[in-house]
């Protein structure tokens, strides 16, 4: 094995990682190796000093505020699905809506409509079959009942 | 059964003073691990909330074969790599350019800080910020090594990689270590 492969059971050896017969290699090895020595030493170096970081107390804050941050239920998962679906499906409704009702708007309620006006577009509706749409806003607008028809 | 175990359980069916026992007894602990990630007492704060909350939005799918600290640092190591990822690093100077101006080395973020209260030497300073340069994955594993003293079988089940993986990023991890606190070295 050459020394790269001994500095990495270096780093193994200092996390307690090596086994009896890897551990004996090693230390046959450092006996006659100036590099993997200095190695050993600053590598343990590095693992010192990080273990010598004092363990600083958290803020007082975390408690509480992860307290109150859970006592708002997350939706369930069905309800999280659901809203999924419907929000988006909400959305289309009402911009199917928007988008029929300013059809029905342009087309047969113009601003500042005359009678006139309205009597044509519906006389226009008047061909729509017995039944249908049309012929609803028809009956209605003649103020209902179906005796003429 | 564990304590840990039994609270995560509890918390799971929507015991909340479970889960708060839960919180008070490892907070510290990610607290440290997420201010030797990030540098910054403020950010530590932060993912040290957020980690707790995911991790009881997360505690119906926790099951007992697992164990809990590796559980809770799996969400906590992805924490800590998504936010490195998702944001500069505060501090715009680096060590190298330091060395190179002839400056003392950084006072470390959490020196700054008089509620963390925390004193470092010079060279706990420059290992710091050596600790700060490396890839956040790296930095990531040397403090569940070291820090928090998770086994290289739990750092691999924490981060998703093979104990092999493991093995040769903290060895990395180290040959750059090494290599930034040798000027600091008398
Ligand atoms: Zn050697």
């Amino acid at each position: 094995m050459d020394c790269d492969g001994f500095r990495k059971m270096i780093s193994r050896r200092l996390d307690g990682e090596l086994g009896d017969a890897e551990l004996e290699k090693l230390e046959r090895h450092l006996k006659v190796c100036d590099a993997c020595r200095r190695c050993l030493e600053s590598f343990g170096e590095t693992v010192s000093i990080h273990k010598s970081l004092i363990e600083v107390s958290p803020p007082p804050s975390i408690v509480p505020s992860v307290m109150a941050a859970i006592e708002e239920p997350e939706p369930a998962w069905w309800v999280r699905g659901w809203l999924k679906v419907a929000v988006p499906a909400a959305a289309l409704i009402v911009l199917l809506g928007l988008q029929v009702g300013g059809f029905l708007t342009e087309t047969f309620v113009p601003p500042q409509q005359g009678d006139e006006v309205a009597v044509i577009e519906l006389e226009y509706l008047d061909e729509y079959p017995p039944g249908s749409f049309g012929d609803v806003l028809v009956m209605a607008s003649e103020g209902g009942g179906d005796e003429e028809r | 059964m564990s304590d840990d175990v039994s609270l995560m359980l509890r918390a799971s069916r929507g015991d909340r003073k479970a889960f708060r026992s839960l919180v008070e007894r490892h907070q510290q602990s990610v607290y440290n691990f997420f201010l030797r990630t990030t540098g910054h007492p403020e950010d530590a704060e932060d993912l040290t909330q957020q980690l707790f909350i995911n991790l009881y939005r997360s505690a119906g799918r926790y099951k007992p074969t697992a164990s809990f600290r590796t559980f809770m640092y799996r969400i906590a190591s992805n924490l800590a790599v998504s936010f490195a990822r998702s944001r500069h690093r505060r501090d715009g100077v680096s060590l190298d350019q330091m060395l190179d101006e002839g400056r003392e080395p950084p006072r470390h973020r959490l020196h700054d800080d008089p509620a963390a209260g925390a004193e470092w030497s010079e060279l706990e300073e420059a290992y710091l910020a050596a600790l700060a340069e490396l890839p956040a994955d790296w930095r990531t594993a040397v403090e569940l090594r070291v820090g928090r003293q998770l086994s290289y079988k739990e750092i691999a089940q924490v981060m998703g990689k093979s104990v092999s993986a493991v093995e040769s990023i903290l060895f990395r991890a180290r040959e750059r270590l090494a290599e930034k606190l040798e000027p600091f070295k008398e």
